[in-house]
């Protein structure tokens, strides 16, 4: 599930499906850093381009804007590495 | 026995290498087993009982935790029964960690800070005039306890958060807790990094082998020659502070924490090398932290697996329980989204730095020196949104050569300061010495020989200059991401041998050991 | 591994051997003088029977701090220094069991740095191993003379190069190398105690013990040393001695009887004393002997002429480098 996330084919599939709430996503996303392309950035965690301080600002974003709650065992890399990561957590979350 | 004598590297480990490709592979982690816990027998002796009490509990715990999971059964249930009883198993689980991490935690705390403890509270009675006083409560540690506890405790959240299965495969578990060359100075290894490494038995083949010997020698290099040489000026100094002020404390702190970096790096280097001739690949533990810019950006380069440690295992999970939840929502309203950010988070970071601090000593100058980073980095992460607005405003391009220098330059003030209450003997001791630099200043101690009275001799300090520079340069090199080890297996036989041959022959010659040197431990060793 | 490998490997281990074969004479100072260790001590077994009034024992820092002769010279007394560098407290007790056999002193020092020299199996392992790459490779020794290589440039092709080991007296290796201690003043007080640890202890136990049962007066004493000694070692020594109501001399604390001058009296920058530093403890404890007013003076004896005749050399071979 999670390599179909990131062909470029099933991006656009989900944006198209998912629209208004990735749009959301990527919102939240730039307000924390604007500088970073997460559009094609796969390495969020891995090179430090979200330290753990930016992180804290997102976590709660994301549980008010989506309605989810996110535990210490979702804080892994690969959760967080890229947008798309970011996405299949939250529906992930959503369906618990 | 040490990483560094000769009894180590003639005898131990190349005896270990030769057990271990001459077992077969399945076999091949027992002999890294039995030689790990020789190791810790021949430093620790009957110590080791808290060891196998710690590897035991763990594994139990480990697959009481999974083995719950399991037993779940929720075939037929209805929506309410199915959460209640998921809910029962969460209480469960939960409360078996908790009992996990007490026993871990327990040892530790009990066998490492106790005497803190008892001490503190009797001054609290002689204070308050009570007759009776506490036995004093000294207890012998196991090595390398504070470093085998935090993996211990990493593997158990690990599993409890499910993101690893549970090992059944003690041995496996034992050598993950215990593999000799990171029993003494860490880094902190996550199981999922290193285990199944560790069980893998592959045989020993000649690049791995060079090549960790190759970092092995570098560590030694760091080591022997300038950490070692160092000790004589800080023992000086830090062992009779009163009696120095002014540029002999400023450069007595510098030089401090050129040692503990050579010393902590360079047994690492020996730690990522030795591992590196079995196949085994260990975490990085230093990043050329002295070109950091910032505090936080420090410990991001400087003892890095405890740094990541305590995000994973102390940062996120205070943040994310529900009152720090709620108390970031309530910060986040009253005082804006910057500024409430950074105070949510200060509790979690409160709770990381409290651990950072005591973790490396009973004692209340370590408690300051985790506040000190404490507030520091708080300060950072507040204030930095407003530094780059004025900076804008300004007109000054962060980014120039002339901005970073005075960023670099205030790192390091800030490190070296840090340092010295770190390396003080007590609180008292670290506050004097502060005053001491101000008091005390005086440039002709730079000129009156009062420099060669503190137990480095001007050879030694052409030596310290010597080893400054290799460092400076590998460091450098390794900021551009070039391996040096590949760039020299690139040349001739006649010139790769030669700086080899260099290498040892300096390492040799130019060590600290013997005749007029005092023998140096490793100084994580003792944390 | 491919043999290819193999012979790389095989090379570059033999070429590291000769390297350091050929570094070692670079590095091996003019005067070996590379006796056994016991050798020195071992000169007590010649001595007549019964003859010793007191012994010092324990490790480098007895062996360089007390000259019999000096004292023989002011008050008679006969002395012979035991003392073997780097012994354990474990072998002290040996070496002590042994020379009772043949000798009864009154008094026995014993030098305390052998006290916090704690010998788990697994240190005894590695001294030996330690010794036995310096006797392979001296350069493992001698490395630290990289300090002295321009002098080296020049001394090396003259005489110098055969000179005689120094010689020994009554135990005590006359020395007059002198590397200043340049680290200041190193007596601050404080109330820690660095604990002696189980072995050492059990040993330090025994010798007492010993003692006790032979009639003999033990006294402890720590000579200067700012290297090795601390006042928290101070504190753990005075504790064993005011427990098992021993004297304890420490030599490093300011006295108006003792004055070691740090810039001449130390052969190796602070670790041991040399002649000159002997030369005023040996005074210091003769002063203290002669209190006890348990030794008698022998120098009218004609029993113990050979005393003399040794004095009279030991008289030669000091007054040809007095200070």
């Amino acid at each position: 599930m999670q390599d179909l996330l990131l062909q470029p084919t099933s991006l656009i599939f989900f944006i198209q499906k998912g629209d208004k709430h990735m749009n959301k996503l990527l919102e939240i996303l730039n307000e924390i850093n604007p500088e970073i392309d997460y559009e094609t950035e796969t390495r969020l965690i891995d090179d430090a381009l979200l330290d753990s301080f930016s992180i804290l600002s997102l976590i709660p974003e994301l549980e008010d804007a989506f309605d989810i709650s996110i535990t210490p065992a979702d804080m892994i890399p690969v959760n967080f590495n890229s947008a798309n990561a970011i996405w299949s957590m939250i529906n992930r979350l959503k369906e618990d | 026995m040490t990483y560094t004598s000769i009894l180590y590297l003639s005898i131990f480990l190349p005896g270990v290498m030769l057990l271990y490709q001459l077992a077969p592979g399945r076999h091949r982690y027992k002999v890294l087993l039995a030689a790990s816990w020789l190791f810790f027998l021949s430093l620790s002796g009957k110590l080791i009982v808290y060891l196998l009490i710690s590897t035991a509990s763990v594994h139990h715990i480990g697959l009481w935790l999974s083995s719950c999971k399991k037993e779940l059964d929720l075939t037929g249930a209805s929506a309410e029964e199915k959460k209640s009883l998921k809910a029962a198993c969460a209480l469960k689980r939960r409360r078996i960690l908790w009992l996990g991490l007490g026993i871990q935690l327990g040892m530790l705390v009990v066998l490492k800070y106790s005497g803190f403890f008892s001490d503190n509270i009797n001054h609290l009675l002689k204070a308050v005039s009570y007759p009776n006083q506490l036995p004093a409560m000294k207890f012998a540690l196991p090595i390398g306890i504070s470093f085998y506890t935090l993996q211990a405790v990493s593997y158990l959240a690990d599993v409890y958060y499910e993101k690893i299965p549970a090992d059944d495969h003690l041995g496996r578990l034992a050598l993950y807790l215990t593999f000799f060359p990171i029993l003494m100075e860490g880094p902190i290894c996550r199981y999922s990094q290193t285990a199944n490494a560790l069980t893998e038995g592959k045989p020993l083949e000649y690049k791995n082998v060079t090549y960790g010997l190759q970092r092995i020698l570098w560590g030694l290099f760091k080591k022997l020659i300038i950490a070692d040489r160092l000790n004589l000026l800080v023992e000086t100094v830090f062992g009779s502070y009163k009696q120095y002020g002014g540029i002999v404390v400023i450069l007595s702190a510098l030089l401090y924490t050129f040692q503990l970096y050579a010393d902590f790096s360079g047994c690492i280097d020996m730690t990522i090398g030795t591992g590196e001739v079995f196949g085994i690949t260990i975490p990085e533990n230093f990043r050329q932290p002295f070109f950091s810019k910032s505090p936080s950006e420090f410990w991001r380069r400087w003892h890095i697996t405890l740094g990541t440690w305590l995000k994973d295992y102390v940062f996120y999970p205070i943040s994310l329980t529900a009152p720090i939840k709620k108390f970031g929502k309530n910060s986040r309203a009253k005082l804006g989204k910057h500024v409430g950010q950074v105070v949510a988070s200060a509790p979690a970071l409160f709770g990381v730095w409290i651990c950072n601090g005591f973790w490396h000593g009973t004692g209340w100058h370590y408690l300051f020196f985790g506040m000190y980073y404490f507030v520091l980095i708080l300060l950072e992460n507040l204030s930095e949104p407003y530094v780059i607005k004025a900076a804008e405003s300004l007109r000054i391009n962060r980014n120039n050569v002339f901005y970073r220098i005075f960023q670099s330059v205030k790192l390091l003030i800030i490190v070296f300061t840090g340092e010295l209450f770190f390396r003080a003997e007590t609180m008292t001791a670290g506050l004097s010495m502060f005053q001491s630099i101000f008091t005390g200043f005086d440039t002709k101690a730079l000129t009156d020989g009062s420099l060669l009275q503190l137990g480095l001799s001007l050879p030694d300090y052409a030596a310290v200059f010597l080893g400054f520079l290799a460092v400076l340069t590998v460091g450098i090199i390794h900021e551009r991401g070039i391996s040096i080890r590949d760039k020299i297996s690139g040349y001739k036989i006649p010139v790769r041998w030669t700086l080899y041959y260099g290498a040892i022959l300096l390492v040799i010659v130019l060590g600290a050991y013997g005749d007029g040197y005092l023998p140096a431990k490793l100084i994580y060793a003792g944390f | 591994m491919h043999a290819g490998n193999k012979l790389k490997t095989l090379s570059f281990i033999i070429g590291l051997t000769i390297l350091l074969y050929i570094m070692s004479f670079l590095f091996l100072p003019a005067n070996t003088g590379a006796e056994g260790l016991y050798k020195k001590a071992g000169g007590i077994y010649k001595e007549p029977k019964n003859t010793i009034g007191y012994l010092s024992i324990g490790d480098s820092e007895s062996t360089t701090s007390i000259s019999p002769m000096e004292i023989w010279n002011t008050y008679g007394y006969t002395g012979f220094n035991c003392g073997v560098p780097a012994q354990k407290l474990q072998d002290t007790y040996y070496l002590l069991e042994k020379v009772l056999n043949k000798q009864s002193p009154k008094v026995v020092l014993l030098e305390t740095n052998a006290c916090f020299r704690d010998f788990k199996y697994i240190n005894a392992l590695e001294t030996i191993i330690d010794d036995k790459t310096e006797k392979i490779f001296p350069i493992y020794q001698y490395h630290n003379n990289w300090r002295y290589f321009h002098f080296y440039m020049l001394k090396n092709i003259s005489a110098d190069v055969a000179e005689k080991p120094s010689p020994v007296y009554k135990g005590y290796q006359y020395n007059i190398n002198s590397k200043p201690y340049m680290g200041g003043p190193y007596t601050e007080e404080t109330d820690e105690v660095e604990e002696i640890q189980d072995q050492p202890y059990q040993y330090l136990t025994k010798i007492s013990d010993l003692c006790k049962e032979k009639g003999i007066r033990l006294v402890l004493y720590s000579s200067p040393s700012p290297k090795c000694w601390t006042y928290a070692k101070h504190n753990a020594v005075k504790q064993f001695a005011d427990k098992n109501d021993l004297d304890y001399i420490d030599l490093n604390l300011p006295s108006d009887q003792l004055s070691i001058d740090w810039n001449t009296d130390t052969r190796d920058g602070g670790d041991h004393i040399n002649y000159y530093g002997a030369k005023k403890v040996s005074a210091y404890i003769g002063s203290y002997l002669s209190g006890l007013s348990l030794l008698t003076d022998h120098r009218q004896d004609p029993r113990f002429e050979s005393w003399n005749n040794e004095f009279k050399a030991y008289e030669t071979q000091t007054m040809k480098s007095s200070k």
